[in-house]
């Protein structure tokens, strides 16, 4: 058995937050940019707003540039990407060489394509969004503690239902997501909020259509989701 | 091997790939960057090498002896062969650990002792690390990138493997555990040699812990795993001396394991490498080597010294002084390639400076011929340039004391420098030693 | 011969709860031909049931031990009777350590102007020394609380020329080692009631003497001796670490008395 300490356990958790949250938003911005071929515009300040970040963006242009390659910028996919770096660099000996390579990787194709003249975006973004794919399938396939696995899968869970539901982007998988979340957490070992738990659960029982008369917001239900775990 | 002249770019490529770097402070400012990587390996003929084995695990078991001597019984002091002085002033001796030996008595399990090949043909002595050297993953994962660009090299070449490094690691650490898990205790990710830590972590198949992941109860050390506490038997830790238990040494210290001293002065718990370590890898102790390798084995030493001078002594002083313009004087309480001046390097004004200060702190200083070593080829662009180099051997001391048949060559990228320390600056290369 | 009853007593509050809280005491009398100990018990609040007793390098009895949980204030006391008789001294080599000088007791360039202004000659034994140097130094320092802390080197102390018991003992220690007499720092209780106390002693002819430069004083059976090192911070009498942003406030009480004349 691998020893996971409880620092070890946090990181593994924000790795697997980090890592999804790369990997969303950048699908997320190659259609945006692919959209605005079409309409020259995207409505940046609204993201901002739904995912609450600060909008310090000058225009659309600053916004696409910044948000995807800025390294100082701490909103950016660049800097989610340092974090998925960083909390898989301290987790070595756990994930394994091979499998932290890829998110280097990551990192450096991110980096090569921030060059100024760089139009092609979405070609480059792409062989990102290769390396955080591979390095989905490279942690699933060699790490073999299965908690170790199901904390990261959590954290990706959690990432991909808080971005779905403030973007309202790919909202037809969110059904999906709360049933695997929950099928997921007795399998980490991890401790959950009761009341956040029993939410996620009326949730997942509307969808299912159990309960048609119960309602749950949006925003309770992000709350719950984002609260779940008590790291 | 021009398999790996040609691929040079795609095999730097693979290592940042792997992240190698290590990390340097500026100006205050933590960066980390890669440790340039040169594709010509030094090359070791095995006759050459059986010569410096043989030599390195004698240098290693002495010095050993020479610390379980220090701390205990002290004979070498009072049978004269090292004056007392260069011991008690020595800022690597912890009094903190006196009248204690740790299990199985040894104190140095990993060293790294640096030479360099003299023109003569001749390998020198230039220092001892006790405490924790580092730099074995480098070539380690040098050497797996390479095989990989070009197999037939080492299919046509009998190169001793290194790949076994993690395992060797492991064994040492199982030698001296007190019953519990190895652990590898890191600073934390803003060390200069973290890479290294996390990865051989992962190498020898040991947790890597930071010190809120362990601590002291009832004189035993402690994991804290998130399925309930595990005792430690054995930690590498890679934090220096006076960080290691803010209760013992370092108040200050916000990095290290409180009593953790305590679980050890029990027994309940190994620390490779020992605390006070530093008392024998002293510049100052460098000189009392070779004596001490007479004294506590009876041999004669295999390996030389770079030809030392000790101003303490009267006879050396004048030596030192008389010849500083082409002596190298080393301050004993620096390290990392610090406090190295080359007397040729001064102004006349400068050297009058340093003498007065050699004259008033004797103890402070030794001084060494500059050995002319022989450059190695690096790659510099399309062409090869010569440059300085040295070697770190790395000597594991567990059931018996063995060298890792390969080293961490690291050279100078500045033509005329003559230091190589990485902190300064420097590349490596891989190590191949070759058997017959 | 002296029969003394001590009681010492340390308690540290903590305006917010703190928890893993590592601690290490040296508050544990020596027990030594010329002091021994009679009886002796050991408090510690709050209570954890774990601790471990043990001996330094420097041969004081330690006693550490771990708060996980929370709490608001951490309490050690001692309380026994010990029978104290200088003549019941017996020769003992000393550490080398104690002729060199460590962290604390660096000597600063004025001490050796300060020396060589003393009727001290080859002539002299180390305790005769000793003594002119305890003497002097009195005259000189000045016994101001608040001065310094308890990290001040005996180079910053002898600068300022001011400080308490830590400081004096540390220029007495740095001039002792000027003048290579092996000397340590000793941290104990002396006769009287307050708060506990720092002096030096210095090794002649096999045997450990105690001075009391901050009292002018020769050290004589109404002194306690808890522990010793090169200096203080070889041997505090406690030492701890804990996580908790608070601040603390000490409270500190010592009492020794002859138990014949109480």
């Amino acid at each position: 058995m691998d020893y996971v300490s409880i620092n070890k356990t946090n990181r593994l958790f924000w790795l697997g937050r980090y890592y999804e949250r790369v990997a969303l938003t950048l699908q997320y911005m190659m259609q945006s940019y692919d959209m605005v071929i079409d309409v020259d515009t995207f409505d940046y300040d609204k993201y901002c707003r739904d995912l609450g970040i600060e909008n310090h963006y000058e225009n659309m242009d600053d916004f696409f540039n910044r948000y995807i390659f800025d390294v100082e910028d701490y909103c950016s996919i660049r800097s989610s990407a340092e974090q998925a770096l960083g909390n898989g660099m301290v987790l070595r000996e756990t994930i394994g060489s091979r499998t932290l390579a890829y998110l280097q990787m990551a990192v450096y194709s991110l980096d090569e394509m921030s060059l100024p003249d760089s139009k092609a975006i979405g070609l480059g973004l792409q062989d990102v969004l290769d390396n955080m794919m591979a390095f989905r399938g490279c942690y699933d396939s060699y790490i073999s503690d299965e908690n170790v696995r199901n904390i990261i899968k959590c954290g990706a869970n959690v990432e991909r239902l808080s971005f779905c539901l403030r973007v309202g982007y790919m909202e037809d998988v969110i059904p999906v997501e709360v049933d695997k979340l929950l099928k997921r957490i007795p399998r980490t070992g991890l401790q959950v909020g009761a009341l956040q738990l029993q939410s996620i659960i009326r949730q997942q029982r509307i969808f299912e259509g159990k309960n048609p008369t119960d309602a749950i917001s949006k925003e309770d239900f992000l709350v719950a989701v984002e609260n779940l775990f008590t790291l | 091997m021009d398999d790996l002249l040609i691929h040079k770019e795609q095999i730097n490529r693979q290592m940042a790939r792997y992240g190698v770097k290590f990390g340097i402070y500026k100006n205050g400012i933590f960066k980390e960057r890669l440790f340039p990587y040169d594709p010509i390996p030094r090359i070791i003929d095995g006759k050459d090498y059986e010569i410096l084995e043989k030599g390195l695990i004698q240098r290693v078991d002495a010095l050993n002896m020479f610390l379980a001597d220090i701390y205990n019984e002290k004979k070498i002091i009072k049978d004269g062969v090292v004056p007392e002085e260069f011991v008690y002033r020595s800022p690597g001796y912890l009094a903190q650990c006196e009248g204690f030996t740790p299990p199985k008595a040894i104190y140095s399990h990993i060293s790294g002792i640096d030479l360099v090949l003299g023109k003569d043909g001749v390998w020198y002595i230039l220092e001892d690390n006790l405490r924790i050297p580092s730099g074995a993953s480098y070539p380690l994962i040098a050497r797996s990138l390479c095989r990989r660009c070009s197999p037939d090299t080492f299919r046509r070449n009998n190169i001793l493997d290194n790949r076994n490094y993690g395992t060797l690691l492991k064994e040492t650490m199982d030698n001296v555990n007190t019953g519990g898990i190895n652990v590898i205790f890191t600073p934390g990710r803003y060390n200069a040699a973290y890479f290294e830590h996390s990865f051989l972590a992962e190498q020898a198949g040991v947790v890597l812990a930071e010190s809120n992941d362990l601590f002291v109860e009832n004189d035993n050390l402690y994991y804290r795993g998130n399925h309930g506490t595990v005792r430690v038997g054995a930690v590498y830790r890679r934090i220096s001396d006076e960080y290691l238990d803010p209760l013992c040494f370092d108040p200050s210290s916000l990095i290290g394991i409180p009593n953790i001293m305590e679980a050890y002065r029990t027994g309940n718990v190994a620390i490779v490498n020992a605390p006070g370590n530093g008392v024998a890898d002293d510049k100052g102790i460098y000189y009392f080597v070779p004596k001490m390798i007479k004294y506590y084995l009876d041999q004669e030493p295999i390996l030389k010294n770079a030809p030392t001078f000790l101003p303490f002594y009267e006879e050396d002083m004048k030596y030192t002084l008389d010849n500083i313009n082409r002596l190298v004087i080393k301050d004993v309480a620096e390290a990392g390639g610090y406090g190295v001046i080359f007397g040729r390097d001064l102004t006349a004004e400068k050297l009058e400076d340093l003498k007065k200060t050699i004259i008033n702190e004797p103890r402070r200083f030794i001084s060494q011929e500059v050995i002319d070593f022989q450059d190695l080829p690096i790659v510099e662009g399309d062409t090869t340039v010569m440059r300085k180099a040295d070697l770190r051997a790395f000597v594991l001391s567990g059931s018996k004391t063995q060298v890792w048949p390969s080293g961490l060559t690291r050279f100078s990228r500045n033509p005329n420098s003559f230091v190589v320390n990485s902190s300064q600056g420097g590349g490596f290369k891989d190590t191949w030693i070759t058997c017959q | 011969m002296r029969d003394l009853t001590f009681k010492f007593e340390n308690k540290v509050e903590f305006t917010a709860m703190v928890k893993e809280h590592d601690y290490m005491l040296r508050c544990i009398p020596h027990h030594l031909p010329h002091q021994q100990v009679l009886n002796f018990s050991l408090n510690i609040f709050p209570a954890t049931g774990g601790g471990s007793f043990g001996m330094d390098s420097f041969g004081n009895r330690t006693y550490n031990g771990r708060i996980a949980g929370p709490h608001k204030y951490f309490q050690y006391g001692i309380v026994g009777r010990i029978r104290r008789d200088d003549r019941e001294k017996t020769p003992v080599d000393y550490m080398p350590c104690y002729k060199y000088f460590s962290g604390l007791t660096k000597p600063a360039e004025g001490m050796k102007v300060f020396l060589n202004n003393l009727p001290l000659n080859d002539e002299l034994g180390n305790h005769e020394k000793a003594r002119i140097v305890s003497e002097a130094l009195y005259d000189y320092f000045e016994y101001v609380p608040g001065a310094t802390h308890v990290g001040t080197s005996a180079e910053e102390a002898f600068s300022q020329g001011k400080g308490v018991c830590q400081d004096y003992a540390h220029v007495f220690l740095s001039m002792a080692r000027l003048l290579g007499i092996p000397a340590r720092y000793v941290s104990g209780l002396p006769e009287g009631d307050g708060a506990s106390h720092a002096w030096a002693e210095i090794w002649h002819d096999g045997l450990w003497y105690g001075f009391d430069p901050t009292r002018n004083k020769l050290v004589d059976e109404g002194y306690i001796t808890l522990c010793y090192g090169r200096d203080y911070n070889d041997c505090p009498i406690e030492r701890g670490l804990f996580f908790g942003n608070t601040n603390q406030t000490q409270t500190t009480w010592m009492e020794v008395q002859d138990r014949f004349n109480q």
